[in-house]
C-alpha cells in the first residue's frame, strides 16, 4: 500500500480517480453530497431512466452514505454529528448511479459488493472508508449546508449537499482497478480459519 | 436535601448525555495498548483515529457516532434508597429530555409499522432493569446506547450439551465472523452462557458492559475469555474490518447455572467507543459518575 495523500474536490475527473489505489488516503474540499436513503436513490434512477434532469448536479460527484444528525435553528438545519450507515444496504442502486452520474467516490462503512466493484472498474469511481466513531474528527471540517434537495422526503431522507474543507483523511478501500481492502480481508480471514479452529480444538 | 423526581430527571439525562460523549476510561487504556501491539501500518493509523476521536469529545463534548441508539438502563436499587419515587416515568422523561435537547436521533420505533416514535421512548423503551444492591443507599445506574451496529449481529442458540466448551468457541466465533466490519471492531464482546432463553442474553449484555480490566473471577472462564479474544485477533479482520491485529478489545463472559439436558449461549457486541457511563444518585441528592 503506497498510503499517499490525495487532494480532491467535486467534480472529480476520471483521470484523478484512476490514480488513486486502496491504502491512498484522500482530503476532500468543496462540495459532497449526503446521499443516504433508499428513497433518494430511487428518485434519482428513475427521474434519470425518465430522461429528466435533476435539481441535484451529481455528475462526476462525492457522495457520502451518511445518516447525519441535524439540529434545526431558526428553520436552518445544522449539522451536529456525522458517520456512515453500512453502505451494503445501497448495493442494489449503486451501480446503476456509478454509471447514469459517473460518481466518481463514495464515503462509507464496510464496502460494497462485486457489481458495485466492477462498476468502479468500469466508469471510474472508488470507495472510501468513514472510520466509525469518529465524528468529532469532522466537526471543524464541515463549513455547513448549502443546500436541500427532494426535502419533500423529510430531513433524514433528503439530498443534503455540504461544503467541506480538508474533510479527511479518508481511506481508499475499494479502487477503479477491481481492488478491494474487503475482499483482501476476507480471503485473508478465509485462509487462517482452519488453522483457529484447530487450535481452539473445534 | 432529598432527592426529588425532578433531580432524578436531570440525573437521567446527564448520564445519557456522557455516555455519548466521553468513551470509558479502560476503553480508552485498552486501545491504547492495542495500539503499542498491532503490526498493521493501517490498522496503528486507524487506531490513533479512534483514540483521539475519544480525546477530541471528552475535550470538546462532541458525540462520538451519529447513530446515538435506542436507551438501555441497567439500574441497581439500594435498599435503604427511598424508593417512593416513580423511577420509571423519570426515566423515560430523562430521555425524552435528553433526545430533544441534545438532537438525538429519535430511533426507538413501533415494532411492527416500525413508525418512529421521535422520543426515544414508547412502550417498554427505553429498556430498562433492576436489581438490588443490599444495604446500598443509592441508586446506581448505567445508561448505554445501543446503535445498530452493536445490536443487530447478536447472536443466541440453545445447544444440546454434548460437547458444551467447543461449540461455545465455535459459536463465538462465528459469530463475531458473521458481524465483520459493521459493529465497528475492535468490538467488546459479551457472552452469556447458561441460564435460561431469555437470561442468557441478559448475561451477553452484563458482559459487554463489563469494564476491560475485570476479568470473570472463575479462573476457568477467564481462561476461555483470554482463548477466545486471541483467536478472534488471529482473524485478522482488524479495525473497521480493515485488516490488522486488533478485531476485539476483549470478551467478557457472565455464566449462570443452567439445565443439565441444554445449554445456552449468546453474544452481543459493543462498537469500539463501548459507550456507557454509569453514576449514582443517593438519598440525599448527591451525584457521582463513576
Amino acid at each position: 500500500m503506497s498510503e499517499l495523500m490525495f487532494k480532491i474536490s467535486a467534480p472529480v475527473s476520471e483521470d484523478t480517480i484512476r490514480r488513486l489505489k486502496i491504502g491512498d488516503m484522500v482530503l476532500i474540499n468543496g462540495s459532497m453530497y449526503i446521499f443516504v436513503s433508499i428513497k433518494s436513490h430511487l428518485r434519482a434512477l428513475e427521474m434519470s431512466k425518465k430522461g429528466e434532469s435533476l435539481p441535484i448536479n451529481l455528475k462526476e460527484g462525492i457522495i457520502f452514505h451518511c445518516p447525519a444528525l441535524f439540529k434545526k435553528v431558526e428553520d436552518k438545519y445544522e449539522i451536529v454529528a456525522v458517520g456512515a450507515t453500512t453502505s451494503a444496504r445501497l448495493n442494489p442502486f449503486t451501480p446503476e448511479l456509478i454509471k447514469q452520474f459517473r460518481i466518481r467516490c463514495i464515503i462509507g462503512k464496510g464496502g460494497m459488493d462485486k457489481a458495485t466493484l466492477e462498476a468502479m472498474k468500469n466508469y471510474g469511481c472508488v470507495y472510501l472508508d468513514f472510520i466509525g466513531g469518529c465524528s468529532p474528527l469532522y466537526a471543524d471540517k464541515i463549513e455547513g449546508i448549502t443546500n436541500i434537495y427532494w426535502s419533500d422526503l423529510g430531513i433524514y431522507d433528503a439530498v443534503i449537499e455540504i461544503k467541506v474543507r480538508d474533510f479527511g483523511p479518508i481511506l481508499v478501500t475499494m479502487d477503479s482497478h477491481g481492488n478491494s481492502i474487503y475482499e483482501k480481508v476476507e480471503e485473508d480471514t478465509k485462509s487462517k480459519l482452519p488453522i483457529i479452529y484447530k487450535k481452539l480444538g473445534i | 436535601m432529598s432527592i426529588t423526581y425532578r433531580k432524578l430527571v436531570e440525573f437521567i439525562s446527564e448520564l445519557y448525555d456522557i455516555s455519548n460523549r466521553t468513551i470509558p476510561k479502560d476503553v480508552k487504556e485498552s486501545l491504547k495498548s492495542a495500539l503499542s501491539r498491532e503490526r498493521n501500518p493501517l490498522a496503528k493509523k486507524i487506531l490513533e483515529m479512534m483514540l483521539k476521536s475519544a480525546e477530541v469529545a471528552e475535550k470538546e463534548r462532541l458525540i462520538i457516532c451519529q447513530d446515538t441508539g435506542i436507551p438501555q438502563f441497567f439500574v441497581k436499587v439500594g435498599t435503604k434508597f427511598p424508593y417512593d419515587i416513580d423511577l420509571e416515568s423519570a426515566i423515560k422523561e430523562g430521555i425524552e429530555k435528553i433526545t430533544k435537547e441534545a438532537y438525538y436521533r429519535g430511533i426507538a420505533a413501533h415494532p411492527l409499522t416500525h413508525v418512529r416514535s421521535s422520543t426515544n421512548t414508547g412502550e417498554r423503551m427505553p429498556i430498562i432493569t433492576y436489581e438490588f444492591l443490599h444495604d446500598a443507599k443509592y441508586l446506581e445506574i448505567t445508561a448505554v446506547p445501543k446503535g445498530s451496529g452493536s445490536e443487530r449481529w447478536s447472536a443466541l442458540k440453545m445447544f444440546d450439551p454434548y460437547d458444551v466448551i467447543k461449540d461455545i468457541k465455535k459459536f463465538v466465533l462465528d459469530s463475531f465472523i458473521n458481524a465483520g466490519s459493521r459493529p465497528c471492531p475492535p468490538v467488546i464482546i459479551g457472552v452469556g452462557i447458561g441460564g435460561t432463553f431469555d437470561y442468557v442474553a441478559k448475561l451477553a449484555k452484563e458482559a459487554a458492559i463489563r469494564p476491560l480490566n475485570k476479568r470473570n473471577p472463575d479462573p476457568n472462564v477467564a481462561k476461555l475469555e483470554m482463548e477466545l479474544l486471541d483467536a478472534i485477533n488471529e482473524t485478522g479482520i482488524g479495525p473497521m474490518g480493515l485488516g490488522g491485529d486488533t478485531s476485539a478489545l476483549g470478551v467478557n463472559i457472565e455464566t449462570a447455572y443452567t439445565s443439565a439436558v441444554w445449554n445456552p449461549v449468546a453474544v452481543n457486541f459493543q462498537c469500539w467507543p463501548g459507550r456507557r457511563a454509569t453514576g449514582r444518585i443517593y438519598s440525599d441528592g448527591y451525584v457521582e459518575y463513576l
